[in-house]
């Protein structure tokens, strides 16, 4: 539709649509605590078990302490990932979000925002009982907190295309892991970077920018993927 | 039932063109035509895996994998995407209501989703939040839903469930409504309801296609009976086995 009330029209329900799942999605996580609760615990769990494991050498646990955070938040944010679409799914809500009249591309932006807003955040704030459990600086914690709340978002925009083509499998879990887990390198590379050159003392800006690059891209182009995906997974 | 806007005041037509698909190896279907007009509605007969529920899915455009082709106003349904959804309302076999939310909270999220534009329809003006209460507040009353508007889905019971689904028809500005089984769990007080929003719907010049085991008593509803389109099981006259 080219006529200039239509676009205005479309410019609407562009907003109302993606206003609209994102509310309704962090409403539901809200009264469904487990949904972003039981990631963190998971990660809380993970990084304690990984310092009982290394041991009482504070120097030993900080030098590895880059690659753990980033690897358990990413196994992290996979798990809660499988559980994105699956409720639309068997409830009938994904139906009804296809086919809505409105672009789809929008409706997913804003289911996969809110997760990321339930997933990211909690992260973010939690950032800093990380560090302190694994021996890193204090001065780092807020480079650690943004690097973790970029890197998050890339992950759930990434991971929701696994979540989206595995949805009407019943054993999706850990095919998404399959997926998905080889598109996060680029992720774990500079997200890890980001920290070691903080500890180092070097100049984060370049990982702090391919982050920032890589979320973008990732929040424009990964919504055609999952829409794709998950109109693959309903034609069966 | 008060006043509701026309469906359209333009003639609408759903033809089924030929429709062929497969599942699997088997047949599922084949030479499916069917013409419908506004003001008629179709239910799709058939024994349990015939089909009927494929039929609807591939008239909503859930399902793409068959042959044929199905026209909206005389235009493909997949080449006028969107254009073909905002003339749509399905209900399919899981009721699309979220447990964790309330009846009237359900209800708001599909109507920005896929309720009509809030910016006009048919001319008036329907974007006001006042009047949108009022139409949500009649939704639930009409399926006896008002003293559970804001308990969470998850209280209440299949029919309960199903009603708040169905209570979207009351919302609906849809001309073509695709209902899979939507006698499902309902009782006898739900039943007369639903037989009625469907009397008025087709008055109105909208058009209904579902699929139900319920007898229906409205004259406007045709029947296409699956059966009869079936892959025959060898020669021309093969017996159908069931």
């Amino acid at each position: 539709m080219t006529h200039p009330a239509a676009m205005q029209a479309d410019n609407e329900s562009m907003f109302r649509i993606l206003h609209a799942i994102f509310k309704r999605d962090l409403r539901v996580y809200f009264r469904t605590r487990g949904a972003w609760l039981n990631p963190l615990i998971f990660v809380l769990l993970v990084i304690t078990l990984f310092t009982l494991g290394i041991g009482p050498d504070a120097k030993q646990l900080a030098s590895n302490a880059t690659a753990i955070i980033w690897v358990v938040a990413l196994l992290g944010i996979m798990l809660s990932l499988d559980a994105l679409f699956r409720s639309d799914y068997e409830d009938g809500t994904l139906e009804q979000l296809l086919l809505s009249p409105r672009p789809l591309y929008f409706a997913i932006m804003g289911k996969v925002a809110a997760h990321w807003l339930v997933t990211g955040l909690p992260m973010l704030l939690a950032s800093p009982l990380f560090a302190l459990m694994l021996g890193i600086p204090i001065s780092i914690v807020p480079l650690l907190a943004l690097g973790l709340f970029l890197g998050s978002g890339i992950l759930s925009f990434v991971g929701a295309i696994g979540a989206a083509v595995t949805v009407s499998l019943q054993t999706g879990g850990l095919l998404i892991a399959l997926i998905i887990l080889p598109l996060y390198v680029p992720v774990i590379i500079f997200g890890a970077g980001l920290l070691q050159y903080a500890l180092e003392g070097w100049s984060v800006a370049a990982p702090l920018m391919m982050l920032s690059g890589l979320l973008c891209a990732a929040v424009v182009l990964a919504p055609l993927a999952i829409g794709a995906g998950l109109k693959i997974s309903m034609d069966s | 039932m008060e006043y509701k806007l026309p469906v359209s005041s333009l003639a609408i037509q759903l033809e089924l063109n030929d429709l062929h698909c497969e599942r699997g190896e088997r047949v599922l279907m084949q030479n499916v035509n069917h013409c419908l007009e506004g003001g008629q509605g179709l239910r799709i007969a058939g024994a349990n895996g015939s089909g009927k529920t494929t039929l609807l899915r591939m008239v909503s455009g859930l399902t793409t994998d068959f042959s044929g082709d199905i026209r909206w106003n005389g235009r493909s349904t997949r080449e006028l995407g969107a254009l073909f959804r905002s003339q749509l309302c399905y209900l399919g076999h899981a009721p699309g209501v979220k447990a964790a939310l309330t009846p009237i909270e359900n209800l708001q999220w599909w109507q920005a989703t896929n309720g009509s534009s809030a910016a006009t329809s048919g001319g008036v003006k329907i974007g006001d939040a006042q009047q949108a209460d009022h139409l949500l507040e009649r939704a639930l009353a009409t399926f006896g839903l008002v003293s559970y508007s804001h308990t969470p889905c998850a209280r209440l019971s299949a029919g309960q469930q199903r009603r708040v689904a169905l209570a979207r028809l009351v919302l609906s500005q849809h001309a073509l409504w695709v209902l899979d089984e939507p006698f499902t769990a309902i009782d006898q007080d739900g039943v007369v309801v639903l037989e009625e929003m469907f009397d008025q719907h087709l008055l109105r010049g909208g058009m209904i296609v579902l699929t139900t085991h319920q007898p229906l008593r409205s004259e406007r509803m045709l029947t296409l009976d699956l059966d009869a389109h079936r892959a025959k099981a060898g020669g021309m006259n093969g017996a159908r086995s069931l």
